[in-house]
């Protein structure tokens, strides 16, 4: 069977492995673009969170390269995403598209469960086969995070434009062409030798930024309408805050076995949450007050519309912002977010960012005070 | 001298003020709702809330608001995380005094216990003895007010299986058995409500739906009209178990509507509710094709029209009429 699966970010290079890692077909869907998002809203509820659009758009895209099944998660609440494969399912059933759905559920819902699922799909391989293709994955996941977390950094100083994406695309195909633990290393190595050698202006005033938010709207650059690449080139470092490799094991591996994750981070939020509420609801806030902390210059929190853990972080970080004197943006889209409007919010963003950097230069040196207030915007 | 807390009347307060009004008077304490949800309020609330908050929270500040503006210093907003194990209600349900907070600062102090039935009971009467210490009451005393509270609780429901609205709410008949119409010329037309209660129960938020189709001469089912037993053997029918309590129930109770052979289904939902905008696509899809039940979804939210809602509300009446008589 050909099996496709959603895009999220560069998940595309562990997931292919894995699925073929397994014995099985893998079809990558065609890259998102506005053609993928605009069939998937017009087979997904309208009120439904802006991921579970674009995943329909992938599976129409993917099914037309002749994929014939499709590997999703499950979950356990309490947001909306333990419900996407259901949903998306009775979806595909109606639109009469047979794709087949394999979803898999969490340990949380019953490790015998959990396990029956996984021994189906890893049926035609050997125990050491599986082995093998787990460490490739999780290979895979951690360079691909490497890297990109090298570009963030690497984009902000290019001199000429462009350049950091081109080496960030070449190393990460190498990553996804690489069949051993071994490739996977060389990958990274070239691709890490490579951008010590993009030309930089060392002389450049950047910003650091911290983004936080929902982890698909984050991890996927065509849903944040190529955010950490805009900013890069405004010269901006993007410390992303949430990164899947990190999201597994947080959340898969640590989580399955009841340990506590994060209690240093989460305690920063204390004042502001106290409670988990979903998704990466409670991170945002606490990684807000730790970027904060660290002497980020600004943040900027994005959400899709109406998603329900971030809207609580939402409602709360104006607070964060104000004990913390760190200006926040936050930018929440969904299919009707137009890519210009997003761009020049963000440009007027580094814009205030500067402003207030030099200001705040100035006010130390003694040679005129700054009024902080209305440098706190929310919008 | 009796201390007042108030309550806000919105969200948990419409399936738990019973409980909570109960449990505080074994104390003493006399827990008082905001007045009904009115226009001025709903503005109060929307203006607080950030984009796309759905309808309900945003009902939930205006409440809030009002309790402050009238002087309440002391408020009751419970954290409810789950009321079932291994079930949610809703990620802003547990978020929620925090926002609250957030946005209303030290205008008063908020009491805001931890209701978690995922962990074990233990915490959860932890809870409630806390709860009963900040009023200066002996355990003792906390676990008999709680047990009123309990009862208070039973015959709530018990009142609600039998068909009673919720004194509170303004629909005609409140507090007294809903009488089957039987008209002449007309056959008594029954429609099933789906959707949370504080849309259910709250008559300005639903836009005296309820009102109006009793006035159409139907007779209105709601989710707490069926028993629990139904409604929880009804859910496991559904491909996944849902995880959130609500949900879980509406599911269920759409297929024993479907069973019941209710002539039609109304789903009332909030604009931006992040549940329902799964909950709904499931019920909808799903009985579409396997039943012919026509089902009205009615989306709500403070710029809804009333106008819209009663030719919506007439014609999908009639075309239930029109069904049935042919
Ligand atoms: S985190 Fe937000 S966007 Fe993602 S599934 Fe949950 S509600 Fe939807
Ligand atoms: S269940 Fe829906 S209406 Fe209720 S608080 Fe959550 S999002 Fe809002």
């Amino acid at each position: 069977m050909k099996i496709t699966f959603p895009h999220m970010g560069t998940a595309y290079i562990p997931f292919r492995a894995l699925i073929q890692g397994v014995g099985y077909h893998a079809v990558v869907p065609p890259r998102c673009t506005q053609k993928t998002l605009a069939l998937g809203t017009r087979h997904a509820p309208e009120s439904a969170c802006l991921p579970l659009k674009i995943n329909i758009g992938n599976y129409l895209e993917a099914q037309q390269q002749g994929a014939e099944g499709i590997l999703m998660a499950g979950g356990i609440g309490p947001c909306r995403f333990g419900f996407y494969g259901t949903v998306q399912k009775e979806i595909l059933q109606d639109i009469g598209i047979a794709l087949e759905m394999l979803i898999i559920e969490p340990p949380q819902q019953g490790w015998s469960a959990f396990i029956n699922q996984l021994s189906y799909l890893t049926r035609k391989v050997t125990k050491g086969e599986i082995a093998q293709t787990l460490a490739l994955t999780w290979a895979k996941f951690t360079a691909c995070d490497r890297l990109e977390k090298e570009s963030l950094k690497t984009r902000a100083y290019e001199a000429t434009l462009g350049d950091t994406s081109r080496v960030l695309h070449h190393s990460l195909e190498l990553v996804d062409q690489a069949s051993s633990l071994q490739m996977v290393r060389q990958a990274v190595r070239t691709g890490l030798t490579s951008f010590k050698a993009v030309a930089k202006d060392l002389d450049r005033e950047v910003l650091t930024v911290g983004v936080v938010g929902e982890i698909y709207t984050l991890l996927e650059p065509f849903a944040n309408f190529y955010l950490e690449e805009r900013l890069g080139e405004l010269g901006v470092i993007v410390q992303r805050q949430v990164w899947f490799s990190e999201w597994i094991l947080h959340h898969i591996v640590l989580s399955a076995f009841k340990k506590r994750r994060n209690g240093n981070l989460l305690r920063l939020a204390k004042p502001y949450l106290t409670h988990f509420v979903g998704g990466h609801g409670l991170e945002t806030v606490a990684h807000t007050a730790a970027m904060a902390k660290t002497g980020a210059d600004g943040i900027i929190h994005i959400l899709p519309f109406t998603c329900m853990p971030e809207i609580v972080a939402q409602s709360i970080l104006p607070e964060v912002s104000r004990d913390y004197q760190i200006p926040v943006l936050t930018l929440v889209v969904d299919e009707h977010s137009a890519e210009a409007g997003i761009h020049t919010r963000l440009e007027a963003f580094v814009d205030l960012l500067h402003n207030h950097k030099r200001a705040f230069q100035k006010a130390s040196k003694g040679v005129e005070t700054f009024g902080k207030k209305e440098m706190y915007p929310i919008a | 001298m009796t201390s007042v807390v108030g309550m806000p009347r919105a969200l948990a307060y419409h399936d738990y003020f019973p409980f909570w009004e109960a449990f505080f008077d074994g104390f003493g304490v006399r827990l008082t709702a905001s007045p009904p949800t009115n226009k001025a309020l709903v503005h109060e609330g929307v203006r607080r809330a950030v984009d796309g908050t759905c309808f309900p929270v945003k009902i939930l500040l205006g409440h809030v608001h009002w309790l402050i503006e009238n002087g309440y210093t002391t408020i009751f907003l419970p954290r409810f995380v789950s009321v079932a194990p291994k079930e949610y209600i809703c990620p802003k349900f547990m978020g929620l005094p925090d926002m609250v907070q957030a946005t209303f600062g030290t205008k008063a102090k908020f009491l805001v216990p931890t209701i978690d039935l995922n962990l074990p009971k233990k915490c959860f009467y932890e809870q409630i003895q806390t709860l009963g210490s900040e009023f200066g009451c002996s355990p003792k005393q906390t676990k008999l007010a709680f047990r009123q509270g309990l009862e208070a609780l039973r015959d709530y429901r018990d009142a609600l299986l039998k068909g009673r609205w919720p004194a509170n709410s303004n629909s005609q008949n409140a507090d007294n058995n809903q009488p089957t119409l039987e008209v002449e010329g007309k056959k008594s037309l029954k429609v099933g409500l789906l959707g949370h209660s504080y849309l259910i129960y709250d008559d300005f938020a639903n836009m005296h739906i309820v009102n109006k189709l009793q006035n159409m001469e139907v007779e209105v089912m709601t989710v707490d009209m069926l028993p629990d037993e139904r409604i929880d053997a009804q859910s496991l029918a559904w491909p996944k178990r849902m995880f959130w309590t609500s949900g879980r129930r509406i599911l269920g109770a759409a297929r024993e509507y479907v069973e019941m052979r209710i002539p039609g289904i109304i789903y009332v939902t909030a604009f931006a509710c992040g549940t329902d905008s799964l909950t709904a696509e499931l019920v909808e899809r799903t009985l579409r094709r396997e039943s012919p039940i026509p089902q009205l979804i009615l989306n709500l939210d403070e710029h809804t029209g009333e106008a819209g809602i009663v030719t919506r509300l007439e014609a999908f009446v009639d075309m239930l009429r029109w069904r049935i008589n042919r």
